[in-house]
Protein backbone atom coordinates (compact mmCIF):
# COMPACT_ATOMS: atom_id res chain seq x y z
CA UNK A 1 0.00 0.00 0.00
CA UNK A 2 3.25 2.56 0.92
CA UNK A 3 4.52 1.72 -2.24
CA UNK A 4 0.69 2.50 -4.17
CA UNK A 5 0.57 5.78 -2.12
CA UNK A 6 4.22 6.93 -3.08
CA UNK A 7 3.41 6.29 -6.68
CA UNK A 8 0.62 8.31 -6.52
CA UNK A 9 2.13 11.20 -5.36
CA UNK A 10 5.35 10.62 -7.80
CA UNK A 11 2.81 10.52 -10.60
CA UNK A 12 -0.02 12.70 -9.85
CA UNK A 13 1.43 15.07 -7.54
CA UNK A 14 4.78 14.78 -9.24
CA UNK A 15 6.93 14.90 -6.40
CA UNK A 16 10.44 13.33 -6.83
CA UNK A 17 10.97 9.70 -4.89
CA UNK A 18 13.65 11.10 -3.01
CA UNK A 19 11.74 13.89 -1.19
CA UNK A 20 8.86 10.72 -0.08
CA UNK A 21 9.73 8.88 2.65
CA UNK A 22 7.52 7.09 5.35
CA UNK A 23 7.45 9.93 8.06
CA UNK A 24 7.24 12.69 5.53
CA UNK A 25 4.59 15.43 6.59
CA UNK A 26 2.51 16.87 3.82
CA UNK A 27 4.73 20.46 4.52
CA UNK A 28 7.79 17.99 3.57
CA UNK A 29 6.13 16.96 0.72
CA UNK A 30 5.42 20.58 -0.11
CA UNK A 31 1.39 19.81 -0.34
CA UNK A 32 -0.55 22.79 1.03
CA UNK A 33 -3.96 22.77 2.18
CA UNK A 34 -5.97 23.01 -1.13
CA UNK A 35 -3.32 20.20 -2.39
CA UNK A 36 -4.33 18.40 1.08
CA UNK A 37 -8.26 18.34 -0.69
CA UNK A 38 -6.63 16.85 -3.95
CA UNK A 39 -4.80 14.16 -2.39
CA UNK A 40 -7.80 13.16 -0.20
CA UNK A 41 -9.29 12.84 -3.02
CA UNK A 42 -6.85 10.95 -5.31
CA UNK A 43 -6.38 8.14 -2.20
CA UNK A 44 -10.53 7.74 -2.20
CA UNK A 45 -10.18 7.72 -6.32
CA UNK A 46 -6.88 5.24 -6.54
CA UNK A 47 -8.40 2.67 -3.45
CA UNK A 48 -11.58 3.12 -3.42
CA UNK A 49 -12.31 4.36 0.33
CA UNK A 50 -13.82 7.52 1.80
CA UNK A 51 -11.47 9.30 3.59
CA UNK A 52 -11.51 13.59 4.32
CA UNK A 53 -9.26 16.40 3.98
CA UNK A 54 -9.50 16.74 7.49
CA UNK A 55 -8.31 12.93 8.11
CA UNK A 56 -5.23 13.85 5.89
CA UNK A 57 -4.29 16.86 7.57
CA UNK A 58 -4.96 15.66 11.25
CA UNK A 59 -2.71 12.44 10.47
CA UNK A 60 -0.45 14.87 8.44
CA UNK A 61 2.48 11.69 8.19
CA UNK A 62 2.31 9.60 5.09
CA UNK A 63 2.85 6.70 6.85
CA UNK A 64 -0.04 7.16 9.02
CA UNK A 65 -2.51 8.30 6.25
CA UNK A 66 -1.22 4.76 4.24
CA UNK A 67 -2.56 3.26 7.80
CA UNK A 68 -5.89 4.40 7.87
CA UNK A 69 -6.56 3.48 3.83
CA UNK A 70 -5.64 0.10 4.64
CA UNK A 71 -8.14 -0.15 7.86
CA UNK A 72 -10.57 1.66 5.45
CA UNK A 73 -9.74 -0.71 2.69
CA UNK A 74 -10.24 -3.72 4.87
CA UNK A 75 -13.85 -2.53 6.38
CA UNK A 76 -15.18 -2.05 3.11
CA UNK B 1 -37.38 20.32 -21.77
CA UNK B 2 -34.32 22.15 -23.54
CA UNK B 3 -35.41 20.50 -27.07
CA UNK B 4 -38.77 21.94 -26.42
CA UNK B 5 -37.82 25.58 -26.57
CA UNK B 6 -38.80 27.32 -29.46
CA UNK B 7 -38.06 30.95 -28.25
CA UNK B 8 -34.40 31.19 -26.79
CA UNK B 9 -32.73 33.47 -25.39
CA UNK B 10 -29.86 35.42 -27.04
CA UNK B 11 -26.68 37.29 -25.91
CA UNK B 12 -26.90 40.70 -27.39
CA UNK B 13 -24.81 42.40 -24.98
CA UNK B 14 -22.09 42.30 -22.29
CA UNK B 15 -20.17 44.36 -20.00
CA UNK B 16 -17.87 44.88 -17.27
CA UNK B 17 -16.77 47.29 -14.37
CA UNK B 18 -14.22 47.22 -11.88
CA UNK B 19 -13.70 49.73 -9.32
CA UNK B 20 -10.91 52.27 -8.68
CA UNK B 21 -9.45 51.36 -5.19
CA UNK B 22 -6.57 48.91 -5.41
CA UNK B 23 -5.56 46.61 -3.03
CA UNK B 24 -2.15 44.83 -4.35
CA UNK B 25 -0.32 41.61 -2.81
CA UNK B 26 2.13 44.07 -1.43
CA UNK B 27 -0.75 46.15 0.45
CA UNK B 28 -2.04 42.90 2.54
CA UNK B 29 1.40 41.63 3.62
CA UNK B 30 1.75 45.46 5.01
CA UNK B 31 -0.82 44.58 7.73
CA UNK B 32 -1.55 40.75 7.37
CA UNK B 33 0.41 37.30 8.19
CA UNK B 34 0.87 36.62 4.52
CA UNK B 35 3.38 37.29 1.69
CA UNK B 36 2.82 37.34 -2.15
CA UNK B 37 4.30 33.96 -2.88
CA UNK B 38 1.68 32.46 -0.59
CA UNK B 39 -1.00 34.53 -2.29
CA UNK B 40 -0.17 33.84 -5.57
CA UNK B 41 0.95 30.03 -5.26
CA UNK B 42 -2.68 29.57 -3.36
CA UNK B 43 -5.16 31.50 -5.14
CA UNK B 44 -3.57 33.12 -8.42
CA UNK B 45 -4.59 36.83 -7.24
CA UNK B 46 -2.33 39.50 -7.14
CA UNK B 47 -4.64 42.04 -6.64
CA UNK B 48 -8.36 43.52 -5.89
CA UNK B 49 -10.36 46.24 -6.27
CA UNK B 50 -12.89 48.14 -3.68
CA UNK B 51 -15.33 50.32 -4.07
CA UNK B 52 -14.47 54.27 -2.81
CA UNK B 53 -16.40 55.36 0.02
CA UNK B 54 -20.15 56.50 -1.15
CA UNK B 55 -20.37 53.30 -3.77
CA UNK B 56 -22.17 50.28 -3.22
CA UNK B 57 -23.56 47.23 -4.60
CA UNK B 58 -26.30 49.68 -6.33
CA UNK B 59 -23.36 52.05 -8.34
CA UNK B 60 -21.55 48.94 -9.47
CA UNK B 61 -24.46 47.27 -10.63
CA UNK B 62 -25.78 50.71 -12.54
CA UNK B 63 -22.04 51.01 -14.23
CA UNK B 64 -21.68 47.72 -15.30
CA UNK B 65 -25.72 47.44 -16.91
CA UNK B 66 -25.35 50.79 -18.51
CA UNK B 67 -22.35 49.50 -20.47
CA UNK B 68 -24.11 46.20 -21.30
CA UNK B 69 -27.27 48.26 -22.42
CA UNK B 70 -24.68 50.03 -24.33
CA UNK B 71 -23.08 46.76 -25.55
CA UNK B 72 -26.35 45.83 -26.94
CA UNK B 73 -26.99 48.90 -28.86
CA UNK B 74 -30.38 49.50 -26.87
CA UNK B 75 -31.37 50.81 -23.76
CA UNK B 76 -34.86 49.30 -22.98
CA UNK B 77 -35.28 46.30 -21.16
CA UNK B 78 -38.78 44.46 -19.78
CA UNK B 79 -37.02 43.61 -16.33
CA UNK B 80 -33.58 43.02 -14.53
CA UNK B 81 -32.36 40.82 -12.97
CA UNK B 82 -29.79 41.46 -10.16
CA UNK B 83 -27.71 38.21 -8.78
CA UNK B 84 -25.73 40.09 -5.42
CA UNK B 85 -24.75 38.48 -2.25
CA UNK B 86 -24.01 42.19 -0.58
CA UNK B 87 -27.34 43.59 -1.29
CA UNK B 88 -27.50 47.54 -0.17
CA UNK B 89 -29.81 46.50 2.40
CA UNK B 90 -31.38 43.30 3.58
CA UNK B 91 -34.52 44.85 2.41
CA UNK B 92 -35.63 46.16 -0.08
CA UNK B 93 -33.87 44.24 -3.03
CA UNK B 94 -31.90 46.77 -4.70
CA UNK B 95 -32.42 45.57 -8.41
CA UNK B 96 -35.69 48.00 -8.80
CA UNK B 97 -33.40 50.81 -7.65
CA UNK B 98 -30.66 50.18 -10.40
CA UNK B 99 -33.42 49.98 -13.00
CA UNK B 100 -34.72 53.12 -11.66
CA UNK B 101 -31.58 54.83 -11.52
CA UNK B 102 -30.78 53.31 -15.08
CA UNK B 103 -34.03 55.05 -16.54
CA UNK B 104 -35.58 51.69 -17.87
CA UNK B 105 -39.09 52.81 -16.62
CA UNK B 106 -41.17 50.64 -13.96
CA UNK B 107 -40.29 47.33 -15.58
CA UNK B 108 -39.96 44.00 -13.48
CA UNK B 109 -36.86 43.86 -10.92
CA UNK B 110 -35.70 41.39 -8.68
CA UNK B 111 -32.75 39.78 -6.70
CA UNK B 112 -31.03 36.13 -6.85
CA UNK B 113 -29.26 35.17 -3.91
CA UNK B 114 -26.92 32.56 -4.75
CA UNK B 115 -23.40 34.08 -3.94
CA UNK B 116 -20.77 32.64 -5.92
CA UNK B 117 -23.54 30.95 -8.54
CA UNK B 118 -25.85 34.02 -8.44
CA UNK B 119 -24.80 34.97 -12.16
CA UNK B 120 -25.93 31.61 -13.50
CA UNK B 121 -29.21 31.30 -11.51
CA UNK B 122 -30.05 34.77 -12.48
CA UNK B 123 -29.53 34.25 -15.89
CA UNK B 124 -31.58 31.46 -15.90
CA UNK B 125 -34.62 33.69 -14.23
CA UNK B 126 -33.48 35.98 -17.57
CA UNK B 127 -33.61 33.13 -20.19
CA UNK B 128 -36.97 31.67 -18.16
CA UNK B 129 -38.63 35.16 -18.62
CA UNK B 130 -37.59 35.27 -22.61
CA UNK B 131 -39.14 31.46 -23.18
CA UNK B 132 -41.97 31.79 -21.10
CA UNK B 133 -42.85 35.05 -23.21
CA UNK B 134 -43.49 37.46 -20.47
CA UNK B 135 -39.96 39.37 -21.71
CA UNK B 136 -38.66 40.26 -24.84
CA UNK B 137 -35.04 41.83 -23.42
CA UNK B 138 -34.01 41.18 -19.78
CA UNK B 139 -30.68 43.12 -18.51
CA UNK B 140 -28.88 40.25 -16.10
CA UNK B 141 -26.18 41.72 -13.86
CA UNK B 142 -23.91 40.54 -11.24
CA UNK B 143 -22.34 43.25 -8.58
CA UNK B 144 -20.86 42.52 -5.05
CA UNK B 145 -19.60 44.53 -2.46
CA UNK B 146 -17.51 41.72 -0.98
CA UNK B 147 -15.08 44.82 0.85
CA UNK B 148 -18.35 45.89 2.87
CA UNK B 149 -18.56 42.00 4.40
CA UNK B 150 -15.16 40.34 4.49
CA UNK B 151 -13.12 40.84 7.75
CA UNK B 152 -10.07 42.97 6.85
CA UNK B 153 -8.26 40.91 9.29
CA UNK B 154 -9.05 37.35 8.28
CA UNK B 155 -6.15 36.52 5.81
CA UNK B 156 -8.57 33.68 4.55
CA UNK B 157 -10.70 35.79 3.24
CA UNK B 158 -9.41 39.33 2.93
CA UNK B 159 -7.06 38.18 -0.04
CA UNK B 160 -9.64 36.31 -2.12
CA UNK B 161 -12.47 38.81 -2.33
CA UNK B 162 -12.47 41.92 -4.71
CA UNK B 163 -15.32 43.96 -5.68
CA UNK B 164 -16.83 44.83 -9.71
CA UNK B 165 -19.91 43.87 -11.77
CA UNK B 166 -20.76 42.57 -14.88
CA UNK B 167 -23.90 42.20 -16.94
CA UNK B 168 -25.08 40.47 -19.83
CA UNK B 169 -28.39 41.47 -21.77
CA UNK B 170 -30.38 38.76 -23.08
CA UNK B 171 -32.98 38.93 -26.41
CA UNK B 172 -35.72 36.82 -27.91
CA UNK B 173 -34.28 35.02 -30.48
CA UNK B 174 -33.72 32.01 -32.35
CA UNK B 175 -31.95 28.44 -30.99
CA UNK B 176 -29.61 28.04 -33.41
CA UNK B 177 -28.13 31.51 -33.49
CA UNK B 178 -25.10 32.09 -32.02
CA UNK B 179 -25.18 33.86 -28.39
CA UNK B 180 -28.40 31.68 -28.06
CA UNK B 181 -28.10 30.49 -24.18
CA UNK B 182 -28.18 26.55 -24.31
CA UNK B 183 -28.58 24.43 -21.63
CA UNK B 184 -28.41 25.45 -17.96
CA UNK B 185 -28.01 23.25 -15.19
CA UNK B 186 -28.12 24.48 -11.54
CA UNK B 187 -28.42 22.64 -8.04
CA UNK B 188 -28.03 23.40 -4.53
CA UNK B 189 -27.22 21.40 -1.21
CA UNK B 190 -28.16 23.39 1.77
CA UNK B 191 -27.24 20.78 4.01
CA UNK B 192 -23.50 22.12 3.83
CA UNK B 193 -24.73 26.06 4.07
CA UNK B 194 -22.32 26.41 7.24
CA UNK B 195 -19.38 26.29 5.10
CA UNK B 196 -19.63 30.16 3.12
CA UNK B 197 -21.88 32.31 5.49
CA UNK B 198 -22.13 35.61 7.21
CA UNK B 199 -23.94 34.57 10.79
CA UNK B 200 -25.21 37.44 12.16
CA UNK B 201 -27.74 40.06 11.04
CA UNK B 202 -30.16 37.37 9.38
CA UNK B 203 -33.81 36.81 10.72
CA UNK B 204 -32.24 33.58 12.73
CA UNK B 205 -29.58 35.42 14.61
CA UNK B 206 -32.17 38.21 14.96
CA UNK B 207 -34.76 36.05 16.08
CA UNK B 208 -32.86 34.05 18.75
CA UNK B 209 -31.81 37.40 20.19
CA UNK B 210 -28.57 36.31 21.05
CA UNK B 211 -25.89 38.86 20.51
CA UNK B 212 -23.22 37.95 17.77
CA UNK B 213 -19.83 37.94 17.96
CA UNK B 214 -18.16 40.73 15.78
CA UNK B 215 -16.81 38.44 13.27
CA UNK B 216 -20.16 36.93 12.96
CA UNK B 217 -20.91 39.86 11.06
CA UNK B 218 -18.22 38.80 8.67
CA UNK B 219 -17.83 36.58 5.45
CA UNK B 220 -16.45 33.44 6.90
CA UNK B 221 -15.36 30.39 4.80
CA UNK B 222 -14.04 26.58 5.17
CA UNK B 223 -11.69 27.02 2.57
CA UNK B 224 -10.58 23.44 1.96
CA UNK B 225 -14.42 21.83 2.39
CA UNK B 226 -15.29 24.48 -0.28
CA UNK B 227 -12.57 23.36 -2.57
CA UNK B 228 -13.30 19.75 -2.58
CA UNK B 229 -17.24 20.69 -3.22
CA UNK B 230 -16.60 23.05 -6.00
CA UNK B 231 -14.46 21.10 -8.03
CA UNK B 232 -16.75 17.51 -7.86
CA UNK B 233 -20.36 20.21 -8.32
CA UNK B 234 -18.76 22.40 -11.20
CA UNK B 235 -17.35 19.20 -13.26
CA UNK B 236 -20.30 17.06 -12.90
CA UNK B 237 -22.36 20.18 -13.36
CA UNK B 238 -20.97 20.96 -16.51
CA UNK B 239 -20.44 17.16 -18.27
CA UNK B 240 -24.47 17.51 -17.61
CA UNK B 241 -24.32 20.30 -20.09
CA UNK B 242 -21.85 19.27 -22.47
CA UNK B 243 -23.93 16.32 -23.05
CA UNK B 244 -27.90 17.80 -23.13
CA UNK B 245 -25.72 20.79 -25.44
CA UNK B 246 -25.17 17.65 -27.94
CA UNK B 247 -21.19 18.60 -27.87
CA UNK B 248 -18.12 16.58 -26.55
CA UNK B 249 -15.53 17.73 -23.71
CA UNK B 250 -13.80 18.15 -27.06
CA UNK B 251 -15.93 20.97 -29.14
CA UNK B 252 -15.42 23.02 -26.04
CA UNK B 253 -13.10 26.19 -26.92
CA UNK B 254 -13.68 27.83 -23.88
CA UNK B 255 -14.12 27.37 -20.15
CA UNK B 256 -15.17 29.83 -17.88
CA UNK B 257 -15.40 28.97 -14.62
CA UNK B 258 -16.01 30.92 -11.63
CA UNK B 259 -13.37 33.08 -10.22
CA UNK B 260 -12.69 31.80 -6.81
CA UNK B 261 -9.25 30.26 -7.05
CA UNK B 262 -7.19 29.65 -9.93
CA UNK B 263 -6.67 26.22 -8.76
CA UNK B 264 -10.40 25.51 -8.37
CA UNK B 265 -10.32 26.46 -12.43
CA UNK B 266 -7.56 24.39 -12.97
CA UNK B 267 -8.55 21.39 -11.28
CA UNK B 268 -12.03 21.11 -13.28
CA UNK B 269 -10.06 22.06 -16.17
CA UNK B 270 -8.23 18.93 -15.84
CA UNK B 271 -11.30 16.69 -14.25
CA UNK B 272 -13.13 17.35 -17.50
CA UNK B 273 -10.14 17.02 -19.97
CA UNK B 274 -10.51 20.57 -21.13
CA UNK B 275 -7.01 21.66 -22.19
CA UNK B 276 -5.32 24.61 -19.59
CA UNK B 277 -5.24 26.39 -22.97
CA UNK B 278 -8.68 26.80 -23.09
CA UNK B 279 -9.94 27.94 -19.57
CA UNK B 280 -10.17 32.30 -19.68
CA UNK B 281 -8.73 33.91 -16.55
CA UNK B 282 -9.24 37.32 -15.01
CA UNK B 283 -8.56 36.38 -11.40
CA UNK B 284 -4.97 37.70 -11.21
CA UNK B 285 -6.60 41.50 -11.80
CA UNK B 286 -9.94 41.46 -10.02
CA UNK B 287 -9.63 38.29 -7.62
CA UNK B 288 -12.66 36.35 -6.61
CA UNK B 289 -15.64 38.79 -7.31
CA UNK B 290 -18.21 36.31 -6.42
CA UNK B 291 -21.88 36.82 -8.45
CA UNK B 292 -19.97 39.93 -10.62
CA UNK B 293 -17.19 37.04 -11.48
CA UNK B 294 -18.51 35.47 -14.84
CA UNK B 295 -20.07 38.33 -16.68
CA UNK B 296 -16.55 40.53 -15.90
CA UNK B 297 -14.40 37.05 -17.13
CA UNK B 298 -16.51 36.87 -20.53
CA UNK B 299 -16.78 40.63 -20.83
CA UNK B 300 -12.73 40.74 -20.31
CA UNK B 301 -11.71 37.61 -22.12
CA UNK B 302 -14.12 38.61 -25.13
CA UNK B 303 -12.53 42.72 -25.00
CA UNK B 304 -8.85 41.16 -24.91
CA UNK B 305 -9.47 38.62 -28.14
CA UNK B 306 -9.69 35.42 -25.94
CA UNK B 307 -13.09 34.78 -26.41
CA UNK B 308 -14.64 34.94 -30.03
CA UNK B 309 -17.42 34.84 -32.52
CA UNK B 310 -18.74 31.26 -33.10
CA UNK B 311 -16.65 29.91 -29.70
CA UNK B 312 -18.65 27.09 -28.13
CA UNK B 313 -18.66 28.38 -24.40
CA UNK B 314 -18.84 26.38 -21.16
CA UNK B 315 -19.54 28.14 -18.32
CA UNK B 316 -19.43 27.10 -14.34
CA UNK B 317 -20.00 28.54 -11.05
CA UNK B 318 -20.03 27.43 -7.54
CA UNK B 319 -20.38 28.84 -3.84
CA UNK B 320 -21.99 29.72 -0.98
CA UNK B 321 -25.50 27.56 0.10
CA UNK B 322 -23.92 25.64 -1.34
CA UNK B 323 -25.38 26.79 -4.92
CA UNK B 324 -23.87 25.77 -8.38
CA UNK B 325 -24.03 25.45 -11.72
CA UNK B 326 -23.30 25.31 -15.55
CA UNK B 327 -24.21 26.28 -18.80
CA UNK B 328 -23.66 26.34 -22.58
CA UNK B 329 -23.37 29.21 -25.64
CA UNK B 330 -22.20 29.83 -28.82
CA UNK B 331 -20.13 33.31 -28.58
CA UNK B 332 -21.89 35.81 -30.91
CA UNK B 333 -20.64 38.76 -32.63
CA UNK B 334 -20.41 40.90 -29.89
CA UNK B 335 -18.55 44.49 -28.72
CA UNK B 336 -18.14 43.48 -25.48
CA UNK B 337 -17.03 46.42 -22.88
CA UNK B 338 -14.54 45.91 -20.07
CA UNK B 339 -13.66 49.22 -17.90
CA UNK B 340 -11.28 48.66 -15.17
CA UNK B 341 -11.28 51.97 -13.46
CA UNK B 342 -7.88 51.50 -11.69
CA UNK B 343 -6.33 51.42 -15.20
CA UNK B 344 -7.62 55.15 -15.50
Amino acid sequence: MYESVKSLLTNEFKISEDRIAPDSTLEDLGLDSLASVEFALALEKGFGVEITDDEVVELERLDRIVELVERRKQAS
Amino acid sequence: MDHNRTRAAVLAGVAGWVPPGTVTNADLEARLDTTDDWIRSRTGIAERHTVPPGMATRELAVEAGRLALKSAGRDDVDAVVLATATPDRLCPATAPEVAAALGLGPVAAHDVAAVCAGFLYALSAGVGAIAAGFADRVLVIGAETFSAIVDPQDRNTAVIFGDAAGAVVLRAGDPDEPGAIGPIRLGSDGTHSDLIQIPAGGARQRAARTVPEPSDHHLQMQGRKVYRHAKERMAQSAREVIERSGWTVEDVDRLATHQANARISEAVADELGVPRDRVLSNIEHVGNTSAASLPLLLADSAAAGRLRTNDRVLLAAFGGGLAWGAASLTWPDVTALAVHTYRG
